[in-house]
């Protein structure tokens, strides 16, 4: 069968043809309206069996796009929304980002289910990946980053395997403890400052915050980091509010624990949930909500046990 | 006035840090954090601290979805360091210190006051979702008309 023949009247046309299958010596092709063809392989300019967009025009056959494995798309969409949720993104962008990189390799049929703990993606009903999270923190360079890197990829200035590089550098970064260490006293001190607290205040505060991240470190990789860490965020902080009250006896510094307590709270979480649940992911929102909740609780639990027991729930 | 605005500053910028902000973001977060609690503090002289809580988080909402579209980063970058100083944790505080001390009544009404505030914050942001949403909405519909490709973001 030749192709001449089959074409006959609308050979100026441009065609676009998708490459279904590779059956021996022929190629067997769909049209823009549905119609399978089979073409002779010396006919057309495939170099290897991947490329799925030709275009026909009087007389030669081009490529326009190239198939890439929807394995390696899959690869790379659960890892791009792992590490944007894993970092603190909302819900509904790691499922965007799915869908972006999916219209951009033409993938008619994708499925995403992301909730905080997890990510299913179902690509064409064939290919499924399911990725489970464990440690969620916030690292908004991470976020960005990994923004960019799909909208380089779905304007086209990365490939994506280069794109898949650039990502596992992302998660092989080197964490710089001492900089969230001194970040962390240097904002709880000036937060203390901020709520009108003098100079001890800021001292004090700036003391507690070092110390509670320089024991979060130490914790990270824990599953339950998030609800020890507040736990023992505010031990840290009761306890050195106690002790200074009791040394000097003096109140408990309420200025130097509000300005401890400050980076502890749940306010990241807050307004995820909240965006989350108005986007329509219910499920992520309540999950969140309860999640800021608990924190919360044991931030509170923290810092009143101390209270409770060392100064026998006097405040004065 | 200038001594909250310097503080709040210099403490969005700790924590901004602490968060591993963007590089290119740190500055704009910095001022609309500040720029925020200066609203915050001067409208608490004038309305009720709910409504001074809905005006300052509905600026910072507002403008860190345009900021968003201005440096082509997501909303979350500037919305979360910026809204921090505003999070109601002194309400927080004496909640809980009132009881442990046992008294119940203190505690119930601040937790309420915690509690409303709150969610002041939240219909604010909220309310500032749904605006860009609209929005979005109309401008991707005018761009298919015009140039029929609807992908931006």
């Amino acid at each position: 069968m030749s192709i001449s023949n089959n074409l006959g009247g609308i050979m100026l046309k441009k065609i676009v043809y998708t490459v279904l299958e590779i059956d021996g010596d022929y190629a067997v092709v769909i049209d823009q309206n549905g119609i399978e063809k089979r073409i002779p392989m010396d006919l057309l300019p495939l170099e290897n069996n991947d490329d799925m967009k030709i275009e026909y025009e009087n007389p030669t056959y081009q490529i326009t796009k190239t198939k890439t494995d929807h394995k390696k798309i899959l690869k790379f969409c659960s890892l791009i929304s792992k590490i944007s949720l894993e970092n603190g993104a909302e819900t509904y962008r790691a499922e965007d980002l799915v869908y972006h990189t999916c219209r951009y390799y033409d993938i008619e049929k994708v499925a995403v289910l992301a909730i905080p703990t997890g990510i299913l993606i179902t690509l064409e009903d064939e290919e499924t990946s399911l990725v489970r999270i464990q440690n969620r923190s916030t690292d908004l360079y991470n976020i960005e980053q990994v923004n960019s890197i799909c909208r380089d990829l779905t304007v086209g200035k990365l490939d994506i395997d280069q794109a898949l590089n650039k990502l596992n550098d992302l998660t092989n970064q080197k964490v710089k403890t001492l900089k969230y260490i001194f970040t962390n006293g240097f904002s709880s001190g000036f937060f203390a400052l901020l709520f009108l607290g003098d100079f001890k205040d800021f001292i004090l505060a700036f003391l507690c915050g070092i110390i509670s991240q320089s024991i979060f470190t130490l914790i990270k990789k824990d599953s339950m980091y998030k609800f020890t860490s507040s736990l023992i965020g505010g031990f840290i902080v009761g306890a050195i509010a106690v002790l200074y009250s009791n040394i000097l006896s003096v109140n408990i510094p309420d200025k130097m624990v509000l300005g401890a307590m400050m980076p502890l709270l749940p306010g990241l979480v807050m307004t995820n949930a909240i965006r989350d649940a108005v986007s329509g992911d219910l499920v992520s929102g309540t999950a969140r909500f309860a999640e800021a909740l608990i924190i919360a609780l044991s931030l509170a639990t923290g810092v009143g046990m101390i209270i409770i027991i060392f100064n026998n729930g006097n405040i004065l | 006035m200038l001594k909250e605005f310097i503080l709040s500053f210099i403490a969005t910028l700790f924590f901004a840090i602490f968060l591993n902000c963007p590089k290119k973001s740190i500055a704009p977060v910095c001022f609309l954090a500040a720029f925020a609690y200066i609203i915050f503090s001067f409208s608490q002289n004038i309305y009720t601290p709910v409504a001074s809580y809905f005006i300052s988080t509905f600026f910072i909402a507002a403008l860190s979805e345009i900021l968003a579209r201005i440096f082509k980063m997501p909303a979350t970058i500037f919305l979360i360091p910026a809204i921090i100083p505003l999070v109601p944790g002194m309400g927080i505080y004496e909640t809980m210190i009132n009881l442990v001390a046992q008294n119940f009544e203190i505690a119930a009404s601040k937790a309420t006051q915690t509690i409303v505030n709150l969610s002041a914050i939240a219909i604010s942001i909220v309310i500032v979702l749904i605006f860009t949403k609209i929005l979005t909405t109309i401008y991707l519909f005018l761009k298919k008309e015009y140039k029929n490709h609807m992908r931006t973001r």
